[in-house]
């Protein structure tokens, strides 16, 4: 074997593969035509590389052509990017369905009693309309003065009752207020008598007629007034006088039969006035009422027409003359409150606790969402297992 | 021709980018012996080779997508080279010997069919040189006898070389010129198989 360098080796296999620059080439033939060795050596790599490429091709044992696709019983890609993706957005679609649905269930507390908000429903029209309106703050003032002093008088000389008055302002919108004239409001004003606390004590005799029920149980009665507000009395100063500017009706006033077109809202409920009362006739009726009911600030009151004086909401000429009878002089003499059937009232049904009607919103998307999130687990499920069907398909073929 | 047959084999590249596993399967038809040539050669033995064409063709057909034009052989090389790299690998890790390995073969099964004008001496002894070379070719180190496939057997440039086995244009030349060597020095073992012009090296 020519001893020839691992350097000359590397130059004669480029120069048979024509790798080399022309200089390395023209030096390397150059030096072959005076190296016997290295010629040698690169006939020998110039039969060795033709042995090699000599070599056949082989016949492939058998055709490795890939088998049809598996017939796909899934309408998404096997890919396992596929699959993670899905589970991943199938585990926040539970987890934030869960989490709506237990927030849901934590926070549903118990609504308030519809009785509870419709007071502070109508506490609200209340302040807010006694707010808006200078003359609502003197009638509040008339009425809680002529409550007041309706048991005093009633009972003679019994300790005036506790009384809880609670006025119901009706809405002033109802009325309009035309300069030069005086409208007649009328006011509902739902006193709680505490004077009875014990049922099996009746009560006096001088007193029953107050309450017309004969019964000594603490009651709520329902005082209807009507007033005529002087125009005049518009003005606060000149309203401060109730008793001058608003007083109840006497007997016999008859109001001009004016159409009275009420509002389309409901009448409230327990604001009656007799029909067949006497002191309909002074505008202020007291009987009993269902207690508790307690008009919402939307209604109005609807004023049944009185068979003998046909009280109305009306405009009234300022120079009508007005009664400033004492209240309580009328109220002494008003009989027994016959049973006056009930006005048809249907009260403006009061709206329930919102978080009712909003709470279940989203529990029912707190649970779309975990039953998405679950299908989505159905389906990272199903392409994990058609992709590993595919593969082993594809190995079985392979052998 | 040679355009008809490139233009044909576009077409059957892009169908099968669409997903056509026809076109593919034809594809595999035109390039499978030289892909299981290549892969023998370098694993030196049947049914490795074979494993290693099936998986190079399953993982073209996967990435046909990074498939960007040229010599579609060239990227089917690339593939079964790598393929056949991995598998190396493998085996250096947990060596095994397959139970066909364990009896010579008593003939080549994966040889051409002969030329009819050959005598059967002439097939014998053709088959025992190929053989031959074949051993040789299998007692290079990994590195070199990729090098030295891909160069003598495939025809490739030292740069295509180098792009396949990620590795310098130097180092490519350096490893053939050794490869070239041992092989040269492996074969003087055997020149009675040597035809007599071969003799003449010593």
């Amino acid at each position: 074997m020519a001893n020839v360098s691992e350097q000359d080796h590397e130059l004669l296999s480029a120069y048979v593969d024509g790798m080399l620059t022309e200089e390395e080439r023209l030096a390397l033939e150059t030096r072959l035509h005076s190296d016997p060795d290295l010629l040698r050596e690169l006939t020998a790599l110039y039969l060795t590389l033709a042995m090699i490429k000599q070599l056949p091709t082989l016949t492939a044992p058998r055709n490795f052509t890939l088998p049809a696709a598996p017939a796909r019983w899934l309408i998404f890609p096997a890919t396992p990017v596929f699959s993670a993706l899905s589970a991943a957005a199938a585990t926040f679609l539970v987890a934030l369905g869960f989490f709506l649905l237990l927030s849901t269930i934590g926070g549903a507390a118990s609504p308030q009693p519809a009785q509870n908000q419709e007071v502070a429903l109508m506490s609200n029209q209340v302040s807010s309309t006694a707010e808006s309106s200078g003359e609502n703050q003197v009638v509040q003032q008339a009425l809680t003065s002529t409550a007041n002093a309706i048991p005093g008088s009633v009972g003679g000389d019994t300790e005036a009752p506790v009384v809880n008055t609670t006025l119901v302002a009706l809405p002033t919108q109802a009325f309009t207020f035309v300069p030069g004239t005086a409208t007649v409001f009328t006011f509902a004003a739902t006193q709680t008598f505490n004077n009875y606390a014990s049922t099996s004590e009746p009560p006096p005799d001088n007193q029953r007629d107050v309450d017309g029920m004969g019964g000594g149980a603490p009651m709520t009665a329902t005082l209807v007034d009507t007033f005529a507000i002087d125009a005049a009395a518009s003005d606060e100063s000149q309203a401060a006088d109730a008793s001058v500017a608003m007083a109840p009706l006497s007997t016999g006033t008859a109001l001009p039969a004016m159409p009275f077109v009420p509002p389309t809202s409901e009448p409230v409920v327990g604001a009656q006035t007799s029909s067949d009362d006497s002191a309909a006739e002074t505008g202020m009726t007291m009987r009993s009422d269902e207690p508790t009911a307690q008009p919402a600030p939307s209604e109005n009151v609807e004023v049944l027409e009185a068979e003998s004086t046909g009280i109305e909401a009306a405009q009234i000429p300022t120079a009508s003359p007005m009664a400033t009878s004492s209240p309580t002089a009328e109220a002494t003499t008003t009989p027994a409150p016959t049973a006056t059937p009930a006005p048809t009232v249907t009260a403006t049904p009061v709206p329930q606790a919102t978080g009712m009607s909003s709470g279940s919103i989203p529990a029912i998307l707190g649970l779309i969402l975990v039953l998405g999130g679950a299908v989505l687990f159905g389906i990272a499920f199903m392409t994990a297992v058609a992709r590993r069907g595919e593969r082993r398909h594809a190995t079985k073929e392979g052998q | 021709m040679a355009d008809t047959t490139t233009t044909d084999e576009q077409a059957l590249i892009r169908a099968a980018q669409r997903g056509d596993r026809n076109a593919f399967n034809l594809l595999v038809l035109r390039y499978q012996d030289g892909l299981y040539t290549l892969a023998y050669r370098i694993m030196g033995e049947t049914q490795s080779a074979a494993d290693a064409a099936q998986e190079a063709f399953i993982t073209a057909f996967r990435r046909l997508s990074t498939y960007r034009g040229g010599s579609f052989r060239g990227w089917l090389i690339r593939i079964a080279t790598n393929t056949c790299y991995d598998e190396l690998r493998r085996r250096k890790r947990r060596p095994v010997v397959a139970m066909e390995d364990l009896v010579p073969p008593e003939s080549d099964d994966d040889a051409p069919i002969p030329d009819p004008s050959d005598t059967p001496e002439q097939v014998m002894q053709q088959q025992e040189l190929n053989r031959a070379i074949q051993d040789c070719i299998n007692a290079l180190g990994e590195d070199q006898r990729v090098v030295l496939i891909l160069s003598d057997v495939e025809g490739l440039s030292y740069q295509e070389i180098a792009d396949n086995t990620n590795a310098q244009v130097g180092t490519v030349k350096s490893r053939l010129s050794r490869a070239r060597a041992s092989v040269r020095n492996c074969l003087q073992t055997v020149e009675e198989l040597l035809p007599g012009a071969y003799r003449l090296m010593e």
